[in-house]
């Protein structure tokens, strides 16, 4: 019944985007080929700092670039793998289907402190936290380009873009015509193929993507995935100055779950199947030079499928009795909706002042099964507002400043500020001082979770029920609907450059920030029936200190080959504040970031169509995921890929065959690996692992 | 907008119209060029209106009327505008021949158009590149109008012209690198394909990747990456609408075509661009300089 409602509403949303998408098709044909605005038009740079077009020595925090050829040189097969690539970012794996991508603070494998956006849709899940990358409908091939904002930038985006974000920008319809196949095929099961078609009919450019992947996860764990994607994107140009674009599409798939608990018989191997789909409209008029309107609605559904039976659990014997849990119906099912509507203007104020500004409506829906949320549906509706501006004074001096506030009403109104000046001491180079706050809304399984088995006991001879037993409470995390967000203060002096013009380009990033109310979880006392007393609820309790510096450069040489080089040194303090006085007890050196990690990609192009990618990156110490110890940490890791590719031509048609090896200097442990190994014989280990790619674009 | 009216002296009777497509910083710049060059006495009184403000006004009291922009030239289709003296302005030629051939132009009128003459880009790349022996040409299929005369000015200055067509190619990306390794630079004219920033941000990708400059004609294109620019501003075209009109039914220097293209334009040089690609440009300055004195010498 659900479902069914929810596909109603679907419907819904297809039947209000179709008459937009007929109205822009029917737009008049009565424009000329070419407008005067043409001629005085603006081009834009990036966007993903300030949500203007600015060039990164005018941005007010650090922006990293992830470009094509990046992307390509690196070898990576899944779209979290190249967040090794950016100073201070953590990449982790819980099973071979949960990538987590975290910056300076990783708790575990749900990284609530990250905004990913994809073409400017917010893909955070707001009801668990985290990104659902598996089942994203969208494969690596599709991205041009990723901006990743190196710290707090609620001011433009929000809550929860609260350590960094990430603005996936896929590549344009227009660029990729034709058909195109491509397939990898590897160790750990890799089986994958992707399809494409890309096309125009008179101002409609689209692109079309299938995707079909399948692999076995860790070597020595149950935790495969079957992916199945689809996409479709679309832009029309209704005139001149008009753009509609559109975007949908759907992934699903069946992943293994491994238990994972302390009880193992709480938790058998078992199949889920996630499915998350979404669809996307904007309309864009460029006013001016410089300036535009947009509005943009999209939906995001996402569900997991996730039901099971417990096995039989013998808590005591005696007498001859066994006093025994029976096997529980567990539904760990989840659904959310995005609802999600905005409004941007780009304007040029005066000389050297413009602005980006709006506001808009959000709606996310989230239910939880009864063992997740108790089959309680939550709402979380968001009022925001926005403005940027960005001051050229006078040169050498720029300021950017900004603001966003919103209002949810779960947690409240909150403002998040920023303002940074640049010293630009040539064209190619600036210094700049940013100070900026930030918030992150509790995700609605922290705010309303009811994470919990339950079920009869009875007591047995033999295999006869001889009485029956107390019912049986096994709780874990409860939210109590009384948490509020967490907060950041950040401060950022920063250089970017070119030192060395048209070879060396540099960004050095000194940091820090405070981090307050962060969510965690205390226990409370444990209900009757409860097995293991692991009973706790959600509050605001954590305090972290991030200090730092982080170095980013790239190197151009002669024979045009580059080097990427990023390095991060983290200082990461938990403090432990006096609850009844809240002044700071002790400060500890908390491992939650690596003290030292550093990521090398060299890329060359070679004659003959030939071209390679080398990648190193090391990670120290870090404290694993779900571990409450900090002693709990995972070696330092040494991690090496490699690529070797070749383009050719086969009767016009253009064939890409590429070689990667993978983690060639041997096998490392996961994020998830150090829990108590008495439960888990099976650890969570990356191998040394090879595929194959064959990619075919047709005429 | 309200009506702007200009008293000058009382020694002419011309009652000038001004229709911009729009009140917006473009023709507000555009305007302050007219302003700025009517000559004093060439007109009774100027009134100034945007496209979207004329439907119902009463044009029998004007004798001439500049038309600034395809919104405004549209607004006026169909209006009676006989024994009227009318220049159309701020116009792609793209867009002139489309209202042209819409039926939407009175028979006699003068235009100035805002598409640099394909020779000044020619010039502009061999003053700032005296080594240059082969230019690409990428064009949609708007710009592909300039292709032929772009070919005989090329053949003239004995270079190499390496045209693509951009529209029609599956393979954008392997096309604009056969262009850029085989050019020493790349030029590209106006265009609703190049209008779409993802595309040019892959055209200024592949300009950066190869090292081979790109020549364009807008400042923006500028600041976005290329290393030449080529235009002439909104106020330019507002000087020599204002002289075009200062010439209507009376002796001038020179007389004035039924179609001109832009008399006065600007150049710029991205030297952070320049630099970074290796190139010794000569400044922005020069290189006007340079291109000034030989339009000058340009027979008239």
């Amino acid at each position: 019944m659900r479902d069914t409602k929810n596909n109603k509403k679907h419907r819904c949303v297809g039947l209000v985007m179709l008459p937009l998408v007929a109205t822009a098709l029917h737009a008049s044909e009565m424009e000329p080929p070419l407008s005067e605005q043409a001629f005085w038009g603006e081009l834009p740079v990036v966007m993903s700092a300030t949500r203007m077009s600015q060039p990164v020595v005018d941005a007010p925090v650090a922006v990293s670039v992830i470009d094509r050829r990046m992307i390509e040189a690196s070898g990576a097969r899944e779209i979290p793998e190249l967040f090794r690539l950016v100073p201070g970012f953590m990449v982790g794996y819980h099973d071979g289907a949960t990538a987590s991508v975290s910056y300076h603070l990783s708790e575990d494998r749900y990284a609530r402190q990250m905004q990913v956006m994809i073409d400017g849709r917010a893909v955070y899940v707001h009801a668990i936290g985290g990104i659902a990358w598996s089942t994203l409908p969208i494969t690596i091939d599709d991205i041009e380009r990723i901006e990743v904002v190196r710290g707090p930038n609620s001011a433009s985006y929000g809550a929860n873009s609260f350590l960094g974000v990430i603005n996936i920008i896929t590549r344009h319809v227009v660029l990729d015509r034709g058909t195109a196949v491509k397939t990898n095929l590897g160790d750990e099961g890799v089986r994958e193929v992707f399809l494409r078609h890309g096309g125009t009919n008179g101002k409609l450019d689209y692109r079309v993507t299938a995707g079909f992947v399948d692999d076995d996860g860790f070597q020595e764990r149950f935790d495969y995935k079957r992916t199945q994607t689809a996409s479709v994107r679309g832009e029309y140009t209704i005139n001149n100055t008009d753009i509609l674009a559109f975007d949908a599409g759907v992934g699903t798939g069946p992943r293994g779950v491994e238990n994972r608990s302390t009880l193992n018989a709480l938790s058998p191997n078992r199949e889920k199947t996630e499915l998350q789909h979404h669809q996307q409209l904007k309309w864009e008029r460029t006013l001016g030079v410089g300036e535009s309107v947009a509005v943009q609605f999209y939906h995001i559904y996402l569900r997991n499928f996730e039901t099971f039976q417990t096995l039989p659990i013998t808590l005591a014997s005696s007498g001859g009795l066994d006093w025994v849990v029976e096997p529980m119906a567990v539904d760990f099912g989840m659904y959310t909706h995005r609802y999600d509507l905005e409004l941007q203007h780009n304007v040029n104020i005066a000389e050297g002042l413009r602005a980006a500004w709006g506001g808009g409506l959000r709606d996310d829906q989230v239910w939880g099964g009864a063992n997740l949320m108790a089959e309680t549906e939550v709402h979380n509706h968001l009022k925001h507002a926005f403005m940027n501006l960005e001051w050229d004074v006078s040169n050498p001096w720029l300021v950017n400043a900004g603001a966003m506030i919103e209002d949810y009403s779960t947690t409240g109104t909150n403002i998040s500020p920023r303002a940074g000046v640049n010293y630009r001491f040539s064209p190619v180079q600036s210094v700049r001082l940013t100070g900026s706050k930030a918030i992150r809304t509790p995700s609605m399984y922290e705010y309303a979770a009811k994470y919990a088995f339950f079920g009869p006991s009875n007591y047995y001879s033999g295999s006869t029920v001889v009485a029956p037993g107390p019912a049986i409470y096994q709780g874990y995390d409860v939210g109590t609907r009384q948490v509020g967000v967490e907060k950041i203060t950040s401060f950022e002096l920063g250089y970017h450059g070119m030192p060395i013009r048209g070879r060396v380009e540099l960004d050095v990033k000194i940091f820090h920030d405070d981090l307050d109310d962060l969510l965690g979880t205390r226990g409370v006392s444990p209900v009757p029936g409860d097995l293991d007393n692991r009973h706790s609820v959600f509050v605001n309790r954590n305090v972290y200190f991030i200090r730092g510096v982080e170095l980013e450069s790239k190197l151009t040489f002669d024979d045009n080959s580059n080097l990427y080089f990023g390095y991060a040194r983290i200082k990461n303090d938990r403090i432990l504040k006096n609850p009844v006085t809240g002044n700071i007890d002790a400060i500890v050196d908390s491992r939650r970031a690596p003290k030292h990690s550093f990521s090398l990609l060299y890329m060359k192009d070679f004659s003959q169509g030939y071209s390679a990618g080398i990648g190193y990156y090391f990670t120290d110490k870090v404290q694993s995921w779900d571990s409450g110890s900090a002693d709990r940490v995972r070696d330092p890791v040494r991690r090496l890929d490699l690529k070797l590719a070749r383009k050719f031509e086969v009767l016009s048609d253009e064939v890409e065959i590429a070689l990667a090896a993978r983690n060639v200097l041997g096998k490392y442990e996961e994020m998830e690996v150090l829990r108590p190994k008495t439960n888990y014989a099976v650890l969570n280990e990356v191998y040394p692992s090879v595929y194959v790619s064959v990619k075919v674009k047709l005429d | 907008m309200g009506i702007l009216a200009l008293l000058f002296s009382a020694t002419a009777h011309a009652r000038l119209l001004l229709i911009t497509s729009q009140d917006s910083p473009i023709y507000q710049e555009f305007q302050r060029g007219v302003l700025g060059a009517l000559v004093k006495g060439g007109v009774d009184e100027m009134d100034v209106r945007s496209a979207d403000d004329i439907a119902l006004l009463d044009l029998t009291p004007y004798s001439a009327i500049i038309i600034a922009g395809f919104d405004a030239a549209k607004a006026l289709a169909g209006r009676d505008l006989l024994n009227k003296s009318l220049i159309y302005t701020m116009l792609p030629l793209s867009s002139y021949e489309w209202l042209h051939d819409n039926g939407m132009l009175m028979p006699q009128h003068k235009l100035l158009y805002i598409d640099q003459p394909p020779r000044r880009y020619v010039q502009l790349v061999r003053s700032a590149m005296p080594e240059t022996a082969a230019i690409g040409y990428l064009h949609g299929e708007t710009s592909a109008a300039y292709s032929d005369e772009i070919k005989k000015i090329v053949d003239v200055a004995k270079l190499h012209l390496i045209q693509a067509d951009l529209v029609t190619s599956n393979k954008l990306s392997n096309l604009l690198k056969n262009v850029f390794a085989d050019s020493d630079a790349v030029l590209l004219l106006p265009d609703p394909f190049f209008y779409n920033r993802r595309v040019v941000q892959e055209v200024l990708l592949a300009s950066f990747r190869h090292k081979r400059p790109l020549v364009v004609y807008s400042e923006s294109f500028l600041k976005a990456g290329a290393m030449l620019a080529l235009f002439s501003t909104p106020e330019q075209i507002g000087r020599q609408t204002a002289e075009m009109f200062n010439c209507l039914g009376r002796p001038c220097y020179s007389a004035i075509a039924q179609r001109s293209a832009p008399k006065y334009f600007s150049v710029m040089v991205n030297e952070v661009v320049a630099r970074q690609m290796g190139i010794k440009s000569k400044s922005a300055e020069e290189l006007q300089r340079y291109l000034e004195s030989v339009e000058t010498a340009l027979p008239r």
